[in-house]
């Protein structure tokens, strides 16, 4: 039964391995196409619905309507700052703790099941059985992940413009409207190294997925409660919100402390570090 | 030596640990087609996983092609096809997007999808979720051996073929032995392995029960001998002790059934004094045999010595 070698042999016993491109990566904005293309299209469609209903808009008091404590804590913002802008009503009806709790749990959905969808459908089997490092599989996730957060980031920036363009009266600074978006994109940082971390530990795509969403609500809870009560005020804390308030930036057209959104940054690379050497480690079992 | 397993252990940890596969050791040697046989849960899967470096050991060494199948793992991956036994495939994409995802995963060109194609014909262009079990498992087989692998790794390959299927896999198994390729297939059904494999090991329960060739176990199963004597003689006692003789029947028709283990020789010398009307010798089932590997009913017990030792028993 012994025989002779082929004589076309594809991989030689010394090659090194070379994986063309980034299928991982790849594969996984594929698998998640659906959901980072709603979460662009709904920011799309809102923003673009701010702009053409901004006339009508501005006959609303927003200070009034921020005075209420409990709404200014329901949406993360406070009645400080330049309220009859149209920049205003955009980070309202847009930037506000709405736009995290939706589209970073689309985000953080994604992120969640990337690899415990891969385990529990049997997929990982076959990368892994090819020449992928464990190394390189969970990084063309995590830059998946990540390219999802910037394109929803990038559609959100083409919204701004086009509003902009389309509209009359519809004027951003955007030295302001740039730096909300560094606040999101600590957010999304956040929510993907996290994502990321439960996936690697978890064996099921869907729960995994849950998961993180449960933990942006809870974050979005986390920062209702702290602000909206003295005695709950330590919870916010736990929120990413307080690190990285978006809508808050174009209100009041301050930045506040540069280190908040760093903190975010750093818990987001810590949280996907610990989630890469938690799944070097781990068996692949689903 | 393509694979080589050592004292492999491994246990799930948790509340009541798991001892899925027990000390286990054997080797595969280059150009063979080795069955890996055992029941639902023996320990097939986990033994796969380890050598594929998906599940961790606890204990014990996996070299393939003379490496360690942890630290070198991409240098082994990039020699190797693996079929899992639970296929599950993306269902929004086409055959042949399935398969390029794969094949440029390994980083090598599909040398082999034309000839695979001539065996397992499946249409390239259409969506994975319109596949039928069979024909995802054809296309699961030829993501594995598309890239020209020097080792296959099988789990439960012909799981969802119906006849056609597994009389090509069975041929094109063959066929690639036949260059030099390796394949390593694990099955809980003895005639998947009957017809392609040289050996078979045996697991039950995470321990390795045997480890034989395909005809020492027919050796094993020995024969069926049928007799219908003409005179109406009763000779159950007489034949009874010759020793390859494991059982005798005789039915209400006259017609005496006896197993033969061994030598029949003896018995047909036996049958000499007696006037024979019929006799038919056939070969006994393998399924025989597995099922007393697999009930644990076999006189021996679990293997657990080192696999040279083993193998020189053999």
């Amino acid at each position: 039964m012994n025989t002779q070698p082929a004589t076309l042999i594809a991989a030689t016993p010394d090659a090194k391995p070379r994986v063309c491109g980034f299928p991982v990566l790849l594969a996984t904005l594929h698998e998640s196409r659906a959901l980072t293309g709603a979460a662009c299209m709904y920011t799309l469609i809102i923003g673009l619905l701010v702009g053409l209903i901004f006339p009508a808009l501005k006959t609303l008091n927003l200070a009034t309507y921020l005075s209420n404590g409990t709404v200014g804590s329901l949406l993360g913002v406070s009645s400080q700052g330049h309220l009859s802008t149209f920049a205003s009503y955009l980070a309202i009806e847009l930037y506000s703790s709405f736009f995290v709790l939706l589209f970073g749990g689309v985000l953080g959905y994604a992120a969640g099941a990337s690899i415990a969808r891969n385990i529990e459908d049997g997929t990982i089997d076959l990368t892994l059985a090819r020449p992928v490092s464990r190394t390189r599989f969970y990084l063309e996730k995590w830059g998946a992940i990540l390219i999802s957060s910037l394109m929803i980031i990038a559609t959100s920036l083409l919204t701004g413009w086009l509003d902009t363009l389309l509209f009359a009266n519809a004027t951003l600074d955007w030295h302001w409207f740039l730096l909300a978006h560094l606040d999101i994109a600590s957010t999304f940082f956040f929510i993907a190294g996290v994502g990321l971390l439960v996936s690697a530990v978890m064996s099921a795509g869907r729960a995994a997925g849950g998961l993180v969403t449960l933990i942006i609500v809870f974050g979005y809870l986390a920062q209702t409660f702290g602000t909206a009560s003295d005695r709950l005020s330590l919870l916010q804390y736990l929120s990413p919100y307080y690190y990285a308030p978006t809508a808050q930036v174009m209100l009041t057209e301050q930045f506040g402390a540069i280190w908040k959104p760093l903190i975010l940054t750093g818990a987001g690379l810590i949280a996907g570090l610990g989630g890469l050497w938690r799944f070097q480690r781990r068996d692949i079992t689903p | 030596m393509t694979i080589e397993v050592a004292h492999l252990t491994k246990i799930y940890p948790g509340k009541t640990p798991v001892h899925a596969v027990r000390n286990i050791s054997f080797h595969v040697e280059r150009g063979e087609i080795f069955g890996f046989l055992g029941p639902n849960g023996a320990g097939k899967t986990t033994t796969i996983r380890c050598m594929l470096d998906l599940i961790r050991p606890t204990s014990g060494t996996i070299r393939i092609f003379g490496r360690d199948a942890r630290c070198d793992a991409l240098a082994i991956h990039q020699r190797i096809g693996y079929l899992p036994g639970d296929v599950r495939l993306p269902g929004d994409l086409t055959a042949k997007q399935f398969l390029a995802r794969y094949w440029h995963m390994a980083g090598l060109a599909p040398v082999l999808l034309p000839k695979l194609r001539e065996h397992f014909d499946i249409p390239l262009n259409r969506k994975l979720k319109g596949f039928s079990k069979g024909m995802r498992q054809m296309l699961a087989i030829i993501q594995a051996f598309m890239c020209d692998p020097e080792l296959v790794i099988l789990d439960e390959p012909t799981s969802g073929l119906d006849p056609l299927g597994q009389r090509a896999f069975n041929e094109f198994l063959l066929d690639e032995a036949g260059r030099g390729r390796t394949v390593f297939m694990s099955s809980h059904i003895l005639s998947d392995v009957e017809k392609t494999c040289q050996r078979v090991a045996v697991i039950r329960n995470g321990e390795l029960v045997t480890i034989e060739t395909i005809e020492r176990l027919r050796e094993r199963a020995g024969q069926t001998v049928t007799i219908e004597f003409a005179d109406g003689s009763r000779p159950e006692a007489d034949l009874q002790t010759i020793a390859s003789v494991r059982t005798l029947e005789r039915r209400q028709d006259g017609t005496c059934i006896l197993k033969i283990v061994g030598d029949i020789d003896p018995l047909i010398k036996a049958l000499a004094r007696y006037q024979v009307r019929r006799l038919a010798i056939e070969e006994a089932p393998l399924e025989e045999v597995l099922m007393q590997f697999y009930t644990g009913d076999n006189a021996g017990s679990p293997m657990t010595v080192p696999s040279t030792a083993k193998e020189s028993w053999l």
